[in-house]
C-alpha cells in the first residue's frame, strides 16, 4: 500500500494536469459551462421544496426546507457525479491504458477531483442562499474540511472498485444510477435523521453518507457540533473501504490492459 | 551493462476474459472461489513463450518478425503496460516508447494543453515541460498553430506533435514501434536522424520494424521471433536475410493452403478472389471490381470478432478494411461454417503486384488474433501508362490555362 502510495505521489504531476483536463473538457463543449455546477444541486432542491415542504410537509428540525436539502443536495450532488463520471474512466480512455503505463488510479481519482470544482462553484450558491434564510454560521463550519476529507475518501473507495469492476463486467455502468438512487433514498437528504425510527439508526448510520449528511446539516446549519456517533462509524467505513478497494484496484491493474 | 533483462518471459492472455456481462462471469467468477482459478489452458493464448534475451547499454536490438510473432507484447511487456505470465523483466533507467503517438490528446483541447498533458503522461514534470516546450513546438513545425484545439490539425501536424513530445522525454531506454511509417518524407528523415542522435549519445533502443531500411539503417543486433519463440538473435544482416528468404517466401508459398485450424476458435479456412463476373482469378484490370471472398468455421461460439482484409505492396499497407468499420458485430456459432466476402466497387491500384492479408481478431482493440494470414494471395493488376504512376489509380486530367482565357 505504502508502495503504491508512493508510486502515485510520483506521478502527482500527471494527476493534476488530467485533473486539469477533465475540468477543461466538461465545460469547453458545454454552452453554460460552469453553471452547470449550479443547476443541477439547484433545481434538484427546488423540486425538492415543492414536493417535500409544500405537497407533503416534511419535517426539517425548524429549517427552511430550501435550505435544509440544498445543504445535502450540494455534498451529495459532489458524490454521485464523481461516481458516476468515475466509474466509466477507464474504459473510456482504453486507448492510454493499453498504450503507455502510469498508476491507473489516477483516472477515477481525477474525475473525483474534478468534482471539487463544481463542489466550490455550488458552495458560493449555497453562501448566498444562507444569507437569504438568514443562516447563523458559527464556528462549527470550520469543521467542513474534515467532513469533505472524510467523504473525498469515501468517493476514492467507491470509484476505485465501480471503475475497476466496470473493466470487467460492463454492467457495472448500468447498476451504477440504479445504485445511486437506492443510496439517495437511503441518505437523510429528503427527509431529517431524526424521522429514521431509533431501532434502525445504528444499522442506518453504517451508510456513511449518512453520518456525514447529518453531520453537514448541523455543523453548517443548525450551528452546532458533530454528533460522534454518527461521524465516527462514517469516518471508519469510508477509510476501510477505501483500503480494500485501494488492495483490489492494484490487484485488478496488472490485467487491464490485457481484457480492456 | 544490461539495460533491459528478459528472462524466460511467457504472456497468455485469457481468451474469454472480459467479453462483456455479468450473466456469463457470475458462473466464472463462482468458479474461483470455488478454487477453479486457472482455468483450463485450452482458454489461453500464448503470445510468447519462454523468451529471453538481454539489451546492454547504448545498444540498439531490431525485432523483427511476421504478424502476430509477438512483437508487440515484448514491447507492451517491456513498457510496463502489460504484466508476464511467468518469467523475469528489468529495465534500468528511465523509459519511454514511441508506440501511440498522440494517444491521450483531446480533440477539444489546444496543441498547447496537449503539449502539457502528453508530457505528464510521458512523465515529464510540468518544469521540464515548461523548459523543453518552445523546443517541441519548434520540432513538429507547429508554432502558428499551437494555440488551436488539435481537432482542427491534419492527421500529420497530429503524428508532428505526438512525436515531439515523446523524443523530448529524453529517456535512457527508448522503444520505438512503427511510427515512421506516418507522416511526410522530409518530416520522417528529422525523425530517423533524432532517433540517430540518441544512439550517438550512448542511450538504448529497441526497434519494431516492417522495414528493412530502417532496420538497417538503426540496429547493431536483431531479434527473429516467430509463434512467441525467439528463432534468430544476433547480426542484422544475416537475420533480415533469414526473415525474408524463410518467412515471407514461406507465407506465400503455402498459398491456399491455411494450416490447422487446430485451437483456434474461429479460423479462415479458404481465400479467393473474384471478377466482377465472379470468376476466381489472379489478374485484375485497374478499376475494375474485385470481390474477395473468405471461407471461415468457427470451432467455438465466438462473440463479435473483427474480420480484416489488407491490400499491401512489400511491406506498405495500401488499404485495410475490417468488420468493425463496417459496423458488423455477429456472433457466431460453434461449428458454423461459411462464407464472407468484401466486395470492391472498384480496384484503384496501378500496375503491379500486390498481396494480400487477411485474419480475425477478437475485436477492435484487442491484440488478440484469433487467425491470421499474412500475404496468403497475391495478386497483378495492369494499368495504362497515361492512368498514372504509383500505387493509387486517381482518375485525373491535365489543362492548362489559356493565357487571358
Amino acid at each position: 500500500m505504502i508502495n503504491h502510495l508512493r508510486e502515485l505521489w510520483r506521478y502527482r504531476e500527471l494527476l493534476w494536469s488530467w485533473t486539469g483536463r477533465e475540468i477543461k473538457v466538461r465545460y469547453k463543449q458545454s454552452l453554460l459551462g460552469a453553471a452547470w455546477a449550479i443547476v443541477q444541486p439547484l433545481g434538484t432542491a427546488l423540486i425538492f421544496t415543492v414536493v417535500f415542504a409544500r405537497f407533503i410537509h416534511v419535517p426539517t428540525d425548524g429549517i427552511p426546507y430550501p435550505i435544509f436539502s440544498y445543504a445535502a443536495l450540494l455534498p451529495w450532488t459532489f458524490f454521485a457525479t464523481s461516481v458516476s463520471l468515475a466509474t466509466d474512466s477507464l474504459v473510456r480512455n482504453m486507448n492510454l491504458v493499453t498504450k503507455i503505463y502510469f498508476p491507473r488510479e489516477i483516472l477515477p481519482f481525477a474525475s473525483v477531483l474534478a468534482g471539487l470544482l463544481d463542489f466550490a462553484i455550488a458552495a458560493v450558491v449555497f453562501v448566498g442562499m444562507a444569507i437569504y434564510y438568514r443562516v447563523a454560521f458559527s464556528w462549527s463550519v470550520a469543521l467542513v474540511p474534515l467532513l469533505l476529507l472524510i467523504q473525498v475518501v469515501l468517493t476514492l473507495g467507491v470509484v476505485l472498485l465501480a471503475s475497476a469492476l466496470n473493466v470487467f463486467y460492463r454492467d457495472v455502468r448500468f447498476i451504477i444510477p440504479l445504485g445511486l438512487q437506492l443510496w439517495m433514498y437511503l441518505t437523510p437528504i429528503i427527509y431529517p435523521l431524526s424521522l429514521v425510527p431509533e431501532r434502525y439508526r445504528t444499522l442506518y448510520l453504517l451508510n456513511p453518507m449518512a453520518g456525514l449528511i447529518e453531520s453537514y446539516r448541523r455543523i453548517i446549519v443548525q450551528g452546532e457540533m458533530p454528533v460522534l456517533a454518527q461521524i465516527a462509524p462514517a469516518a471508519l467505513v469510508s477509510f476501510l473501504l477505501f483500503l480494500l478497494a485501494y488492495a483490489y484496484f492494484k490487484q485488478a491493474e496488472q490485467v487491464f490492459a490485457d481484457i480492456i | 551493462m544490461a539495460v533491459i533483462e528478459f528472462e524466460h518471459v511467457s504472456k497468455a492472455y485469457r481468451r474469454h476474459w472480459g467479453r462483456g456481462s455479468l450473466r456469463e462471469a457470475l458462473p466464472q467468477l463462482f468458479g474461483q472461489v470455488v478454487g477453479r482459478r486457472h482455468a483450463d489452458d485450452a482458454d489461453l493464448l500464448w503470445a510468447l513463450r519462454d523468451l529471453s534475451f538481454t539489451v546492454e547499454e547504448g545498444e540498439t536490438l531490431g525485432l523483427i518478425g511476421p504478424n502476430g510473432a509477438g512483437k508487440t507484447t515484448t514491447l507492451k511487456l517491456l513498457s510496463r503496460v502489460t504484466r508476464p505470465t511467468s518469467g523475469r523483466i528489468a529495465v534500468h533507467g528511465r523509459l519511454s516508447a514511441l508506440i501511440e503517438l498522440g494517444a491521450g490528446f483531446h480533440p477539444d483541447l489546444t496543441g498547447r494543453e496537449n503539449v502539457y498533458l502528453n508530457g505528464t503522461i510521458m512523465g515529464l514534470s510540468r518544469r521540464e515541460i515548461d523548459r523543453k516546450f518552445d523546443e517541441i513546438v519548434a520540432f513538429a513545425e507547429l508554432e502558428e498553430f499551437i494555440d488551436m484545439p488539435v481537432k482542427r490539425y491534419s492527421s500529420g501536424m497530429f503524428v508532428r506533435l505526438g512525436f515531439a513530445v515523446a523524443v523530448h522525454v529524453d529517456p535512457d531506454v527508448l522503444l520505438v514501434d512503427e511510427v515512421l511509417a506516418v507522416g511526410d518524407y522530409r518530416f520522417r528523415d528529422k525523425c530517423i536522424e533524432k532517433i540517430n542522435d540518441f544512439r550517438r549519445r550512448g542511450k538504448t533502443m529497441v526497434v519494431v520494424s516492417h522495414s528493412k531500411e530502417m532496420i538497417q539503417r538503426l540496429c547493431n543486433r536483431v531479434l527473429l521471433i516467430n509463434h512467441g519463440q525467439a528463432v534468430f538473435l544476433g547480426e542484422t544482416r544475416r537475420a533480415l536475410e533469414l526473415y525474408h528468404s524463410g518467412f515471407v517466401s514461406e507465407e506465400l508459398r503455402k498459398r491456399g493452403d491455411l494450416g490447422s485450424t487446430e485451437g483456434k476458435p474461429i479460423a479462415i479456412v479458404g481465400v479467393e478472389m473474384l471478377d466482377a463476373e465472379g470468376k476466381p482469378t489472379r489478374s485484375f484490370r485497374s478499376g475494375e471490381p474485385a470481390t474477395v471472398r473468405l471461407r471461415y468455421r468457427a470451432q467455438e461460439r465466438v462473440e463479435a470478432p473483427m474480420f480484416y482484409c489488407r491490400v499491401r505492396r512489400g511491406y506498405q499497407v495500401l488499404h485495410s478494411a475490417t468488420t468493425a468499420r463496417a459496423g458488423i458485430e455477429r456472433t457466431f456459432r460453434a461449428g458454423e461454417e461459411g462464407v464472407v466476402e468484401v466486395r470492391y466497387e472498384a480496384l484503384n491500384l496501378l500496375e503491379g503486384e500486390y498481396n494480400l492479408n487477411v485474419g480475425i481478431a477478437r475485436d477492435q482493440f484487442s491484440p488478440i488474433l484469433y487467425d491470421s494470414h499474412d500475404d496468403v494471395l497475391r495478386f497483378e493488376v495492369h494499368s495504362f501508362l497515361q492512368e498514372g504512376g504509383g500505387f493509387v489509380r486517381l482518375p485525373h486530367a491535365w489543362h492548362f490555362a489559356e493565357e487571358g482565357g
